[in-house]
């Protein structure tokens, strides 16, 4: 079944090779297009070039990946595909530093002198259409954690992360919507295949990689393009299960996210964008009672690069912080972290 | 009378002996009574808290401010915003007079935490929250 998939994948990217309709690359553009031809043509090669280095923008500014333990903030769409585009596979490299904290009475606390936290985490990404306007999108994420702390020795650990399932919909397409944002709708799932820092036996919890609970969400995301530029707004709402510990039940509250993320073609088959995420989440239960000042509140700012080195081949890169707004922020990690990515694209 | 020299005791530096001082060497402490009001435990620790090897000094008194000693006591450390507890428990030792040490607090990651305390008596169980934080 999979070698089906993935002959009639192979055949219908060597059709486009051919026929030009499908092709990201300049080169294989189709030649002498009425203007009619172009917007069908030229916008979408730009637009899938440009939903690209969305894919990057949001989905590494939307994540709370600070903390593996925790959960809410998932990336709307890990990877996303253009609309010409039929299947694409990738692998991120992602690292982080702590810098501190803001704690639970919006207090900001530099992490503690002599104490370190390094994240490291690659992940193997995958998205195929499914249908004309449907695409599911899977994340295998490993990851990586070293911490040290006065008087307490270097430790590290890793392990497989929480595995990320998405759908999305799109009802209505960026060409069709004109003058309108075009709208998709998101479903996914985060599975709990990591360790939960209730289970962590390394050192200063450095295996943890995962929530432990199982997670659902859904978003609504709006897109619209005014050439070169490309505006993306995203809301998701994440639920996470119960789970137990012992004599202790507790589950937290239901996590929001907004993103607004800009896209701008440049120069040299390059694409800038930058996107401000919002995250808020409501208080957390124990044993069915609700834990005060429990809510979270967190800014993360992203600035990335996408660079189209090939028809078929997205490098991407960029950096990404929390950004410590104390007054506005409530028990928020503070991170500095970079990203570098590669996506294979079938057209 | 009893009960506010207690607390200054608790909010006192302790004996180097008893406490590991932080470069600041600043002693952090306040007073928590359980959530049924029968006990109040005066506390103590170093601030900020290390992220592991800590350890929190507890005393007890019940309602007529007499120490309580004979307490079975359990500290889980739990991170609220988060969702999630730690792996390892502190062990808690009794000293005599209401004076109960638990150690080592592991508290990994940086953050608001807290030391959820169970004072056991009989069939008696009592619970109350410290919430301290981790830089
Ligand atoms: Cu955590």
């Amino acid at each position: 079944m999979r070698r089906l998939t993935w002959t009639c994948l192979r055949r219908r990217a060597a059709k486009a090779r051919r026929g030009g309709r499908f092709s990201l690359g300049r080169q294989e553009r189709p030649r002498g297009d009425t203007p009619g031809d172009t917007r069908l043509g030229l916008d979408r090669v730009v637009l899938a070039r440009a939903l690209g280095v969305l894919l990057c923008a949001v989905g590494w500014s939307g994540s709370a990946w600070a903390q593996a333990c925790c959960s809410g903030g998932q990336a709307v769409t890990p990877i996303r595909l253009g609309d010409l585009e039929r299947a694409a596979a990738g692998f991120v490299l992602r690292t982080s530093g702590g810098l501190g904290s803001i704690d639970a009475g919006g207090v900001w606390r530099a992490t503690a002198a002599g104490t370190h936290d390094i994240n490291l985490e690659q992940d193997l990404l995958a998205a195929v259409r499914v249908h004309k306007r449907v695409q599911m999108a899977l994340t295998l994420p490993w990851l990586e954690t070293a911490r040290n702390a006065p008087g307490v020795p270097w430790a590290s650990g890793q392990g497989l992360g929480d595995i990320d399932l998405a759908a999305r919909a799109d009802v209505t397409r960026l060409d069709d919507a004109r003058p309108w944002p075009a709208l998709a709708v998101v479903a996914g799932v985060t599975m709990p295949t990591g360790r939960a820092a209730d289970a962590a036996k390394a050192p200063l919890a450095t295996d943890v990689t995962g929530t432990g609970t199982w997670q659902a969400r859904a978003a609504i995301v709006l897109e619209r393009q005014w050439q070169p530029w490309l505006l993306q707004m995203a809301g998701v709402l994440t639920w996470a299960a119960p789970h137990t510990v012992g004599d202790l039940h507790a589950q937290q509250g239901v996590s929001g996210t907004v993103t607004a993320a800009v896209v701008r073609e440049l120069p040299l088959d390059l694409f800038g964008s930058v996107a401000l995420t919002w995250l808020g989440a409501g208080a957390s239960t124990l044993n069915g009672q609700k834990l005060a000042n429990s809510g979270r509140s967190q800014w993360t700012a992203a600035a990335s690069v996408l660079w189209q080195a090939s028809a078929r081949w997205r490098v991407h890169g960029g950096v990404t912080s929390q950004v410590p707004l104390p007054d506005l922020s409530q028990n928020a990690t503070v991170t500095l972290g970079g990203v570098l990515g590669a996506v294979y694209v079938w057209p | 009378m009893r009960r506010l020299l207690l607390f200054l005791l608790a909010l006192a530096p302790l004996p180097a002996c008893q406490t590991s001082p932080t470069e600041s060497g600043v002693v952090a402490g306040k007073t928590v009574t359980t959530d049924d009001g029968l006990y109040q435990i005066a506390w103590s620790a170093v601030d900020p808290l290390p992220r592991s090897g800590g350890k929190i000094d507890l005393w007890v008194t019940d309602k007529s401010g007499q120490t309580s000693d004979g307490l079975t006591v359990e500290v889980v450390p739990w991170m609220p915003a988060m969702g999630h507890g730690a792996s390892v428990y502190p062990t808690v030792s009794a000293l005599g007079q209401g004076h109960y040490v638990a150690q080592p607090l592991e508290l990994p990651m940086a953050g608001s935490w807290q030391l959820r305390i169970k004072l056991t008596k009989g069939p008696q169980e009592s619970h109350a929250a410290i919430d301290v934080d981790v830089p």
